[in-house]
């Protein structure tokens, strides 16, 4: 059975486009956004060979009509794209357009476009919705880089973009009947869910397809506050690494930091789509991937040196037969070698080996005292990076957030002693606690008594920790495990309105939905997290996956430590601000309330002007 | 490969090794002493099966401690209807298509009807006839085309409808020619007979388009008013006629004046030569795949085409070659000349040359594909070597064939029982009982998996086969110390949970 695959899903869309579009010379036009998503699964030289000539952002077109030029235009409907649009078509700088909206249009829209096309020369106008970004097959994200707004909740613009982004995703998965499940304690998952089914429900209709389709989707909808931890730890996995040390973004690593970096390889592109090696890489351990990079050095040579002895014409041939591949296996090697040794180079130079024990013991094990001597002898290392204390801190802020023999604050002035610590940092420990504090949390997550945990750990003790750098397991596996077996509490993970499903043909499976506890086999699960994913969580799905589960992870972006700080602390200025605000606003008022005492003061009195007469 | 060559032949062919038996019976005898042992080695095969079965639990109890194994597919629904079983399909789409041309068909329409009216009204005044009076002729003239749109009302008229401006004696009311409307002379816009012929006719008046096109930018209103440009006041001077029209209806001839420009833009060259590649990579494709099965046949020795016709089709195949490089190299030239762009228009500049280098990477592209698909032209020795390597298979088959053929014939009529014997001998098979089985169904696999091998050596015994008893005897006990050790393994595991 094929497991759903998001890359897969905007692959079908861009193909389509461009299969429709039979003329000769294409260019395909693009927004920002609609760019980036492009790019995620498409190299540039796989559209050329299907005569894509032209890459063009909507908002930079040139001045030079092309009128032999079919454009494909891919864009958000925006308004300002729509505004462009409707520019371009009154003066139409190319001879035909194939117009393709990532999302949902208005439906004045297509009255305003018709009016502009006054030359007549729209041929096609469809929603495609491929309107996320695709990472790996089971993980996609909306590139949203700061989700909450002030005391966390939805800006406007940015629950619209979500709302899109996810209706997008269930109907490029061809999901037509969903259960929308959402974190109860979140507001903002609360508003997300609300949203998203009325919009399923008004735009269903005008889509469906087939009737008799029962499977059902799960959306599962998650809060990055609940689970703060994940972000916070050093990652032992290749892309998670990649990521943590060096920073991914749109598959585009900048090697630029690198000392002694070729300019070729300033900035190398990473996509599992295109990268044999990175692919069956993604997910192994470090010190696998050094052995694998080993192997394929070797076999680099041996080709390498084959080629290098063209003796006959037959070598010859062999050598311009396999010469495409062999050009573009040496690009590989010099850019996974480049990329793992100044990993391994990062990993010895901050004493990252060290740290990633102590952060996986401060999670998962609970010996207190230990911990506090490791976290100070840590602060001693001068190899050891700021952000890693700080990393620690903040792992054991979260801890023993309420342990009445807490250190934190001996902890933090030891830092600020020892170590300058930037005001952005030394601010985040309080941001975070504000973040995914216990106030917020309606779960333990440093869980030592679900069974699950203790299942966990007793096979563990057992068996002895086997990789003391991977004993953390992500939140959303757990989640995704209960939900599975129909553990998942409703009244922490209710359901919207599961009175009338979004299936108005099918009553039955809707009441059969209605008892609780009973299991519901979804044909796959679809998660979203508000506030953004982390590689270790993927890793965590991609291996449920393996095991024979349809699961797809995403959610506002995918963050590694240093833009989870940006979040954290941004969303927490601003909501400080609006705090501090509110207390001016205050100010006046206690004036007035000053003058309002003044003035009935004398009413208490029978006669009002007792006081003055002073009797 | 012998199949191939396209000798049609009758007879018992054996389906499998293709030899000629000459009667029903010989093919049957052959095909069961030869192939029924092969594909049907039933016991072995068993026997094959029962040890996966043993390794795939003896994996299962190395696995079981690894808290992993267990399988999250049961969670996730099967059903047969569900779509998840089917292979991923494209998303959901929604086109707007139709509505959209059914909105800019109500449009267009409303549009055409304006302006097939304005255009009959100036075929009509710009013709010249004999008796239709010239400009000059003020009056006369002015009673035609009277005629044809009928005049407001001066009296009515007391502002200009486009600048809102009162008349009177600086500001003269003047008459729109093809609505009839009063407008004053500054709002007035200067039709020449030669457009407007050109606008009726785009593609008739074939001198005139070179002239428009030049200035198709700031196009048909070059006739503005007569203030406001010189040249069009030299126009009006230059003795050509004109009509007097108002901005509404300059407008709509505007557009039309547009539609034509756009439907008539000439191609840039990068576009024509681009045609060039596209026609000849048309052809290439078409001579590449009779040249590769040319190139194919002639190396198995077939005699169906001659080196001298590959040869001229790979003449023609490295012409279409150059072609395609010379016209891609002429391109990525262009790139850096930027015909009809402004200088100054940079963002153009980039997007022209970028255009002429992709289609560059593209030519290139295509040629290294042919380049590593197409073989060379093969020597008249290969060709010579391959003829003579089929004839001596051919020749080798049909031997052997024979041989073959004769040896069965000397079976056969020894005596009438031994093929009866050996047809039972070679076709005995071990027959499972089914009770025993849906009794056994409920034991562990490895169980029934002993049961039935011990059927099997007693059906072996009953039907004499001692070699056969045997082997079946050694895997019985292969078997038995299996299931053994997978029962110790058993205990183990369940002590430990």
């Amino acid at each position: 059975m094929a497991n759903l695959n998001v890359i897969e899903a905007v692959r079908f869309y861009v193909r389509r486009m461009i299969e429709d579009c039979h003329d000769n010379i294409k260019g395909l036009i693009m927004d920002k956004e609609t760019a980036s998503i492009v790019s995620m699964i498409y190299a540039q030289s796989e559209l050329l060979q299907k005569e894509v000539f032209l890459f063009e952002r909507i908002d930079s077109t040139g001045q030079k009509s092309l009128k032999s030029l079919s454009a494909i235009c891919f864009i958000r409907p925006t308004e300002e794209n729509l505004e462009t649009l409707v520019r371009e078509l009154h003066d139409p700088k190319y001879g035909s357009y194939y117009i393709y909206f990532s999302n949902f249009i208005q439906t004045n829209a297509i009255k305003t476009l018709a009016d502009a096309d006054e030359f007549a020369c729209v041929r096609v106008i469809q929603e495609f919705y491929a309107d996320y970004l695709a990472i790996n097959p089971h993980v996609y994200s909306l590139n949203i880089p700061t989700t909450y707004h002030k005391y966390y909740e939805w800006n406007d613009s940015v629950l619209h973009r979500t709302v899109q982004g996810l209706v997008s995703l269930i109907f490029s998965l061809r999901s037509r009947n969903i259960i929308i499940r959402f974190q109860k304690s979140s507001n903002m998952a609360q508003t997300l869910a609300d949203r998203i089914y009325s919009t399923m429900k008004t735009q269903t209709d005008s889509i469906t397809s087939n009737i008799n389709d029962t499977s059902q989707t799960i959306v599962l909808i998650v809060d990055r506050r609940e689970d703060a931890i994940t972000p916070l730890m050093n990652q032992w996995t290749y892309q998670a690494m990649v990521h943590e040390l060096i920073g991914i973004k749109n598959n585009r690593v900048n090697l630029s930091q690198v000392p002694g970096i070729k300019k070729e390889l300033e900035e190398v592109i990473m996509n599992a789509e295109h990268d044999e090696f990175y692919e069956t890489n993604l997910y192994s351990n470090f010190g696998d991937i050094a052995t694998n990079i080993k192997a394929l050095m070797e076999d680099f040579q041996e080709k390498h040196k084959n080629q290098s002895k063209l003796e006959s014409i037959s070598d010859m041939k062999t050598f311009v037969e396999t010469y495409p591949q062999f050009k573009k296996l040496s690009g590989t090697v010099s850019k996974h070698v480049t990329i793992v040794s100044e990993l391994s180079r990062l990993v010895g130079l901050y004493n990252l080996l060290e740290v990633s024990e102590i952060e996986q013991n401060l999670v998962c094990q609970s010996d207190h005292n230990d911990i506090v001597q490791k976290i100070k002898r840590l602060m001693h290392d001068d190899k050891v990076r700021n952000e890693d204390i700080l990393r620690l801190l903040c792992l054991y802020a979260l801890r023993y957030e309420h342990q009445s023999n807490n250190e934190l604050n001996a902890l933090k002035n030891e830092a600020q002693n020892r170590r300058q610590l930037s005001e952005k940092n030394i601010r985040f420990i309080p941001a975070l606690l504000n973040y995914g504090g216990q106030k917020f949390r309606q779960t333990n997550l440093f869980n030592t008594q679900t069974p699950m945990a203790i299942t966990r750990q007793f096979i563990r003790g057992l068996r002895g920790v086997d990789n003391v750098y991977a004993q953390h397991v992500p939140l959303i596996k757990d989640l995704l495990e209960q939900l599975l077996r129909g553990k998942l509490k409703d009244t922490f993970y209710p359901n919207v309105s599961a009175k009338d499903q979004i299936n108005p043909n099918n009553r039955n499976s809707a009441n059969q939905l209605q008892p609780q506890g009973q299991i519901i086999k979804p044909s796959e699960i679809i998660v979203y997290t508000i506030g953004g994913i982390t590689y270790e969580e993927s890793l965590h799905v991609h291996m449920m996956n393996k095991q024979g589960a349809r699961i797809i992870l995403g959610g506002s972006y995918v963050h590694n430590f240093s833009s989870f700080i940006d979040e954290v602390v941004s969303t927490e200025t601003f909501t400080r601000l609006l705090n501090r605000e509110r207390f001016i606003l205050l100010q006046p008022q206690c004036v007035m309330r000053a003058f309002q005492i003044c003035i009935y003061l004398p009413a208490l009195y029978d006669d009002p002007w007792l006081i003055f007469k002073g009797k | 490969m012998l199949q191939a060559v396209g000798d049609v032949r009758e007879g018992f062919i054996c389906p499998q090794c293709h030899q000629d038996m000459s009667t029903m019976e010989m093919l049957q005898v052959h095909f069961q002493d030869i192939h029924m042992k092969q594909s049907s080695s039933t016991v072995k095969g068993l026997f094959s099966f029962a040890k996966q079965k043993i390794k795939s639990v003896q994996d299962n109890f190395t696995n079981i401690p690894n808290e992993q194994t267990n399988n999250y597919a049961q969670y996730f629904s099967s059903d047969q209807n569900d779509s998840s079983s089917k292979p991923q399909q494209i998303g959901y789409i929604r086109s707007y298509t139709d509505r959209f041309k059914k909105e800019r068909k109500a449009q267009h329409d409303q549009i055409s009807i304006e302006t097939t009216r304005l255009l009959l009204r100036i075929e009509k005044l710009i013709s010249t006839g004999e008796n239709i009076p010239k400009n000059a002729n003020t009056k006369e003239r002015r009673k035609y085309e009277q005629d044809i749109v009928e005049w407001i009302d001066d009296a009515k008229v007391t502002l200009c409808p486009s600048c809102a401006k009162s008349f009177n004696l600086s500001r003269r009311k003047h008459h729109c020619r093809l609505d009839g409307f009063v407008i004053c002379d500054p709002c007035s816009r200067f039709l020449l007979f030669s457009k407007a012929r050109y606008l009726i006719e785009p593609s008739t008046s074939s001198s005139l388009p070179n002239g428009l096109s030049l200035q198709r930018s700031n196009s048909l209103t070059s006739l503005n008013s007569t203030t406001a440009d010189n040249s069009a006041y030299k126009d009006r001077t230059n003795n050509e006629d004109y009509l007097r029209i108002c901005l509404s209806c300059q407008k709509v001839l505007q557009r039309r004046y547009d539609q034509i420009c756009f439907k008539n833009t000439q191609r840039d060259e990068v576009f024509v030569s681009y045609e060039k590649i596209v026609e000849a990579k048309k052809i290439l494709d078409e001579i590449h795949s009779t040249y590769s099965t040319m190139i194919e046949s002639l190396l198995n020795g077939d005699t169906k085409y001659q080196i001298v016709d590959a040869q001229k089709l790979y003449r023609q195949l490295s012409t279409c070659y150059d072609k395609i490089d010379s016209t891609s190299k002429h391109i990525s030239k262009l790139a850096d000349s930027c015909l009809n762009i402004d200088e100054d228009d940079t963002q153009s500049i980039i997007r022209y040359s970028a255009l002429c280098r992709n289609m560059r990477m593209y030519a290139i592209h295509v040629l290294q594909n042919f380049a590593i698909s197409t073989r060379r032209v093969p020597s008249e020795e290969d060709v010579k070597r391959a003829r003579e390597e089929r004839k001596r298979l051919i020749e080798e088959r049909i031997e052997s064939e024979r041989a073959a053929k004769a040896e069965l014939a000397s079976r056969i009529p020894l005596t009438d029982s031994p093929t009866v014997k050996k047809k039972e001998v070679s076709g005995w098979r071990p027959t499972i009982d089914r009770n025993l089985l849906v009794q056994a169904q409920e034991l562990n696999p490895l169980v029934q998996q002993v049961y039935q091998v011990t059927e099997y050596i007693r059906q072996a015994q009953i039907a004499g086969r001692l070699d056969e008893v045997e082997s079946l005897k050694l895997n019985l006990k292969e078997l038995e110390q299996a299931l053994n050790h997978a029962q110790q393994q058993e205990n183990v595991s369940t002590f430990d949970s």
